[in-house]
Formats: structure tokens, sequence, C-alpha cells
């Protein structure tokens, strides 16, 4: 009886969290502009259409990231060679990319691919979303014994279907949460839509944003709110019924070390390079020359601007001031992700029951337009005048960024297997116990990875920032924005330096959590 | 266990209490304080806020609250708990909004104004011996197939504005007959107007693939290249201008300083710094505009669309922009 009482009142910091930070400003919105016109709504051809291109498009992005996100994990957590960390990090990269700028980058395949914006929406998506199911696969592979591949290489066919079965089902935890992750952001994606879409292509963000800030309709905007809501659920079930593993997965105690490449592993690792290459490489390096030029020739005076405040003072604060209340809002935002999700999924792993799990995956489907829109509307006054402090950037990261951790973590305390825990069981042992010594160190990895993304997440977060930073709280991508928000040779070059500052930071970041982990791996092994 | 529920205790409190904290500290009503929400372009800069200060005692507190729209949709959504006392860049195509929402305590004020124009590239044109557009009506015209590129008027206040220049210039149903035309003659539209102006815009730094783009037409006073002379150029016919307002919130908690601030918008120190700050032309007349305005920045002489009514006729328009487009 304690301990049950225990676990309700450990049950409270998640709910309470979401409760306050989601359900409420959603449900303000809801209250305010849900009524009986809510067919009428759903009977409109337009709204009908963007809610189905909202589904489809989501389908087919991560099918695509699935697709190339597999070869490339193996190749890059599976087998060893020079530049391989290097390349990890560079995949990244994307995911804290303002929209605008994802827009320059890709203007390349923007001209190749001419007409069809939705190819080149679904390629931004595969641009910004690869990494997440990479990493995510990837950690989980890293650490798979290698026993079923080096079976595989000695029976030759039929190993090799061995192989694969095998290892796609110790990998379907990562791989389900990965994909679900994915398919979520890209639902939910709406600059990028927004962006390359010109306006014209239609999904049920773009038309949330229209709504409520071109045309303050809130009926449209609360029914196409619960439609994601309810994508959300059905995206979950969908990940409840195949994501389950049926049998536990032992996994080697040690991290085992990864193969060099061989001469089979070629064709796999072509593939792989060929694409991280021409997909961000290439786009990657146009910023970096557009960064490094004026007037045509190189030049590092944009960099030396960014300690200014831009042509004709155009910002509030310095470009480095901006990227001290980012790094700050980083710091918060991870930390109180990483914990109150840790807890989460903890929590999850030891309770039967599967709709606590929804509960964390929701503020994950819900557009940020919505969010913001009921951050005004409920945060303005008493009981909690949020809105006024500073605190409510990181807090809004936070929660977006909580459902991210829930997944990864869940999905590593998960592949552990309940076999373990339940021997620990038998063997006397207490939760915190099996926390402490059987747990933890297992899921190392993966707390690791969620850290690395909460960081990320919130580096590159733009919509809340936007709507709820004041002047001097600007970040990074917010300074961006008001750079090339205006004509002028000098705001264009400084809001390149500013991206390539924010590549090099994660870069800086993501390669330092490579070493760390190569280091403990070799330390481990010595 | 008991670790762990102790950890996870103090960080129940420490959130909530820097809830709590964040609470208190801004619930404090300070009366030497003004709030002023913005949209996203305003710029006041902070030599111009100390000297309110001096003329006033006032500190002024600044939001941004995104663009026009964004701004004044949360404007009506917060008008019982309003985020701020003034409002500072309403513009005529949200006036409306604002003022049948009751937004706005008595009438928004005039502050400036910039005129919506296509901008072309001069050396684009020149590079190709070939002729530079004169006049919007020759963008349908197949020498000018697949150069201009415009902002959607769904997501953008230019693509609205210029909507509403057609909508003057060709009457009704002519605008639509000149859309479909421009959408025949492979248009590019982007969302908004920083991917149209430098992602695709051949005149800028982006150095994109289109030589013509809806701008300002203050923006050529922004390309001026080594030799002293500008790269682009505005087309002064039928520009759409976009006049911007300030005015006291209706729940206003310190409406007498927020009517000293709507004042100060309008003294000449604030008037002069519009053109610099904000690419925008001072509402007051007998400003002196900067150096390279008076060269390259010409205000038109013939505005078009002034005599529209946004409010009652946008949604019409924009739907039948959007019937174009979206086959």
């Amino acid at each position: 009886m304690v301990r049950h009482l225990r676990g309700l009142a450990l049950w409270a910091v998640p709910v309470a969290f979401v409760g306050v930070l989601f359900a409420w400003p959603l449900a303000s919105i809801l209250f305010a502009g849900f009524d009986q016109s809510w067919l009428e709504v759903l009977s409109n051809q337009n709204i009908l259409a963007a809610i189905w291109f909202t589904i489809w498009q989501a389908f087919v992005s991560t099918v695509l990231c699935v697709g190339f996100g597999l070869p490339i994990a193996f190749v890059l957590y599976r087998r060893r060679f020079f530049g391989s960390v290097l390349l990890r990090s560079i995949l990244v990269v994307p995911f804290v990319l303002p929209s605008i700028v994802v827009a320059i980058a890709l203007t390349d395949f923007r001209a190749v691919l001419g007409d069809s914006t939705i190819l080149v929406i679904l390629v931004a998506h595969l641009f910004l979303n690869l990494s997440l199911v990479v990493r995510v696969v990837g950690t989980a592979w890293a650490t798979l014994d290698r026993e079923t591949d080096e079976a595989a290489e000695v029976d030759g066919a039929s190993g090799l279907k061995k192989f694969v079965l095998v290892t796609f089902s110790q990998l379907r935890p990562a791989l389900i949460s990965s994909t679900a992750l994915v398919f979520l952001f890209c639902s939910t994606s709406f600059a990028i839509v927004l962006t390359l879409g010109g306006g014209q292509v239609q999904s049920i963000e773009t038309a949330i944003y229209i709504a409520l800030t071109q045309r303050l309709d809130l009926q449209t905007a609360s029914v196409l709110a619960l439609v994601q809501t309810l994508i959300t659920i059905c995206a979950f079930a969908l990940t409840r019924k195949f994501g389950d593993s049926s049998f536990a997965v032992e996994l080697s105690p040690e991290i085992s070390v990864s193969a060099k490449i061989r001469r089979r592993d070629l064709p796999i690792l072509l593939f792989s390079l060929t694409t991280i290459f021409l997909l961000f490489v290439i786009p990657l390096g146009a910023l970096f020359t557009k960064a490094f030029s004026r007037a045509g020739e190189f030049s590092l005076a944009a960099f030396e601007d960014l300690a200014g405040f831009g042509a004709r003072n155009l910002l509030d604060i310095t470009v480095f001031q901006a990227a001290a209340n980012s790094a700050r809002n980083a710091i918060v935002a991870a930390t109180i992700a990483l914990v109150v999700g840790t807890l989460t999924a903890w929590l999850l792993a030891r309770t039967t029951s599967r709709w606590p799990e929804l509960l964390f995956m929701l503020p994950l489907g819900v557009s940020s337009v919505v969010l913001g829109f009921g951050y005004l509307l409920s945060f303005g006054g008493e009981p909690l005048p949020l809105r006024q402090s500073w605190l409510v950037v990181p807090l809004v990261q936070a929660l977006i960024t909580t459902p991210l951790v829930v997944r990864i973590v869940y999905a590593a305390i998960v592949s552990l297997g309940k076999n373990t825990r339940e021997a620990a069981i038998n063997a006397g042992a207490d939760s915190w116990q099996i926390w402490r010594f059987i747990e933890t160190p297992s899921i190392r990895p993966a707390l690791a990875t969620a850290l690395g993304f909460a960081l990320l997440s919130s580096l590159g977060e733009f919509g809340s920032s936007a709507l709820l930073a004041y002047s001097d709280q600007a970040t990074l991508p917010v300074v961006l924005m008001r750079l090339i928000s205006r004509p002028g040779e000098q705001n264009y070059s400084m809001a390149m330096a500013t991206s390539v500052l924010l590549v090099l930071i994660v870069l800086a970041l993501v390669a330092a959590s490579e070493l760390i982990r190569t280091r403990r791996q070799q330390l481990r092994d010595a | 266990m008991q670790k762990l529920f102790r950890n996870v205790a103090i960080l129940v409190i420490s959130i909530f209490g820097t809830l709590t904290l964040a609470g208190c500290s801004s619930a404090t009503i300070e009366p030497n304080e003004i709030t002023v929400v913005v949209h996203d372009s305003v710029i006041i800069s902070d030599a111009l806020l100390a000297e309110f200060k001096t003329q006033t005692g006032l500190a002024v507190k600044i939001i941004r609250a995104g663009d026009a729209g964004a701004m004044t949709n949360k404007l009506v959504l917060t008008k019982d708990q309003p985020i701020a006392d003034v409002v500072y860049g309403i513009d005529n195509i949200f006036a409306g909004v604002a003022n049948a929402n009751g937004v706005i305590d008595g009438e928004l004020t005039e502050v400036n104004y910039g005129d919506v124009c296509m901008n072309y590239d001069r050396l684009w044109f020149a590079k190709r011996e070939q002729a530079a557009p004169k006049d919007i009506r020759e963008l349908v015209q197949p020498q000018f197939y697949g150069l201009t590129v415009l902002q959607n008027p769904n997501t953008s206040s230019t693509g609205l504005a210029f909507l509403a220049a057609t909508v003057s210039v060709f009457g009704d149903p002519g605008y639509k007959t000149y859309w479909q035309q421009l959408k025949a003659n492979n248009v590019k539209v982007t969302a908004g107007w920083e991917d149209a102006y430098f992602a695709d815009f051949s005149g800028s730094s982006g150095k994109g693939e289109f030589p013509i783009v809806l701008s300002y037409s203050s923006s050529p006073a922004s390309e001026i290249r080594e030799d002293g002379f500008s790269q682009t150029e505005a087309l002064l016919d039928s520009c759409y201008r976009q006049t911007e307002f300030a005015g006291v919130l209706t729940k206003a908690k310190n409406k007498a300083g927020a009517e000293k601030f709507v004042e100060f918008l309008l003294s000449k120190s604030f008037q002069s710094s519009l053109p610099e700050s904000m690419y925008v032309y001072p509402i007051v007349s007998g400003i002196d505009l900067p150096e390279a305005w008076q060269q390259f920045a010409p205000v038109t002489d013939r505005p078009v669309g002034g005599e529209l009514d946004l409010n009652a006729n946008r949604e019409l328009w924009l739907k039948a922009w959007s019937d174009i487009f979206a086959g």
C-alpha cells in the first residue's frame, strides 16, 4: 500500500508538468473556440485536403527516414572507419536550423526539383529528421553483441536471413520509437511546409497558423487541434500494436566494439556516404560559403559583426548575447526534460497501464501555434503570470522535448528485457536497486542521446521563443530571423554567420558526447 | 528508493517555487513603466527610449508579438487582460479588426508608411540588354516569363498589399484575370518576404534566379554597390501604401503613460529615426530623409488602393486568389 502511494506521488510530477504546461493552455483555446460549427469546418474541402496531406506526407517522410536511416545507422554505429564520428555529428546539424536557413541550404535541391514543392518538403523532412532514426537506432545497434553478425557471415544466405530477423527484433523498440517520433515531427512540421510550400501547400499546421494569425478563426484552429490530437492517438495505438516486444532481448553487458569496415560492406558504405555527401555536406557547405563571403570575396566581416547590433542597430542584443540566452535556455530546458522524462520512462516501465504513455506523446502532436496562443490566454494574469518571465521559454522547450526523452529512455529500459528485471526482483532487489545497479548503467548511452537531443531541440526551437521571448531574451534562431527579415548585404551575411555559429555549436556538442563515449568504451576494453 | 523520493520532492518544490517566484516578481505593478507591444519588425533604439525616459520619467518595456496580423489577433484574444498598455505597428490591413473588436481606446494614430512595390535587378537586365519592366501590367508579357517572385497574400502582408493593389488597378473581376495571366506567366510564390527577397531575388546578397521581386520602394537604398549606385530599382506605379498606427489599449493599466508614448512616436526625433531603423517613411511632414533615400528610395506620388475597404473584402479576394493558385 505504501509502495502504491509512493508510486502515485511520483506520477504527480510528470502529470502536473504536462497538465499545467500543456493541457491547460490547450484547453483554454478549445474552450474559446470549439462550438457547433465543428462539422462545418470538417466538411470544408480545403481543410479535408490539408488533413489528408498532413497524414500522407508524414507517412512518406517517415518511410524515407527509416529507409535511408537504417543503412546509415549500420555504417556509422556498427562499423568503424576514419571520420565516422564527424559524419555522425554532421547528420544532427539540420535539427537546429531555422526553416528559412534550411530553405536557403537546400536551394540546389529546389532548383533541381523545381515545380514539385511537395518533393522538396519531403527532402527537407529527410534532411531534418534522418539523424533521429540514425542516432536512436544506431546507439541501440551499437550495444548489440556481434555474434549474430559473425554467424551471418559464416552461414551465408541463411545466416543473412537470421541476421536480419534477429537484429530486427532486437532493434524493434528503438526503431518503433524513432519512427513514431519522426512521424509526429513530420505531421506537425510547420515552418518547413510554410516556407518550402510557398504558403500554397496546406497542412493542418499551416491551416491553424493562418486561421489564428491572419483570420482570428478560433473555431477552425480548435477543431484542427483536436484532429491533431486524434492523429497522435492513432499513431500511438499503432506503435503499441507493433512496438511491444513479444520476447525479451538480452543485451551483451559490454558495449561491443564496432568492427572495421570490410569489403562486403562496400555497397552499403557507398550508399551511405553518397547520401550524406549530397544531402548534408553540400547544403551545409553552401551555408559556410555564404557566411564567409562579402561582396563576392572571402571575408570574416560577418563574424566580426556578430559582436554588434547589425546594420542600423537592427538587433536589441548582440548575436553573442543571444547565444548566451540560447545556452542558458538549453541547459535549463534539457535539465528539466531529462529529469521529468527519465522519471516518466522509469514509471512507464513499471506499469502495465498504457494511457500514461499516451499522455506524454500528446504534446508532440499538437501545434506550437495553438500552444503559443494558449499560453497568452492562460498565463497572462493570476494564478500563474508565467507569460512575463524568461522561464516560460525553457519551460515550453522542456515540454516539447520531454516526450522525446521519454521515448528514447523508455525504449532503452524496455529493450533491457523483463527477464533481467524479474531475475533481480526474485533475488530480492527493490526498484531503486534495480534502477541504480542494472538499469542506469545499461541505459547510459540512451540517456546521453536523449540529453543531446534535448539540448539541440532547445537550441533550434523557434516557435515559442519568437512568440514568448522578450527583446533582451531573444535566442539565436530569433535574432537570425530578425536579421534575415531586412534587406541589405550585412544583415544577410550576419544571418548566415549566425547559422554557421549554430552549426558549429551543434558539431562541438555532438562531437564532445561522441568522444566521451568512445573514450569510456576504450577504457572499458583496456 | 528514499533517496530518489527525496530528489523528486526537491525537484517538484523547485519547479513550482520558480513558477511562483516568476509570478510574484512580475505581479508588482510599477507606475513608472509602460509596456509597448509591437510587431516583429519594429525597432526603437535605446537612445530614443532613454530620451523618452528623460522627458516623461517612464521606462519602456517592449514586447514583440509576431507579424502585424498575429499581433492584432493576440490583442483581440487578450483584450480583457492586455499584454501591454499601448500598441504600435497595426497596419491598415488589420486596423479594421482592431477597431471592430474594441481593442483600442479611442482612435488609432498614423505613425509611418511604406510603399509595397515591385523591385527589379538593374544589372540583370543590363547584362542581357533586355528592357526592364516599367509597369506591373508588363509582368504578364512573355518577355518576363518566369522572372517574377512574389509573396502569398494568405501568409504575407506584402503579398496582401500587392493583391489589394491589383484589385485597385484592375477592378473586379479584372484582378482575377491579371492573376490568372501572372500564374500562366510562371510567377513564383513564396510564403514570406524573406524567402522571396534573399533566396530567390537576383538583386540581393542571396543572388537568386529571379530578377523581379515584390518588396518595398525603400529596398533599393539597401542595395547600393561599390560604384555608389543601387543594383535595384522600384517600379513606382501601382504601389500599395501600408500605413502603420499606434493606439492606447482599452484596458491599459497605464493609460496616461501610453498616451505620452503615442505623442512621442510623432516627435521629430522618433520620426526622423524611421527610415534608418525601420525602412519606412515618417508620417510627419518636413522630416529630412537620409541621402541614400533621396536618391534611391523615392516615395511614389501615386499610391493605389487607399479607397479599398480591406476588412470587408479581404476574405473574398483571398479566396479568389487561392482558387486561382490552387488549380
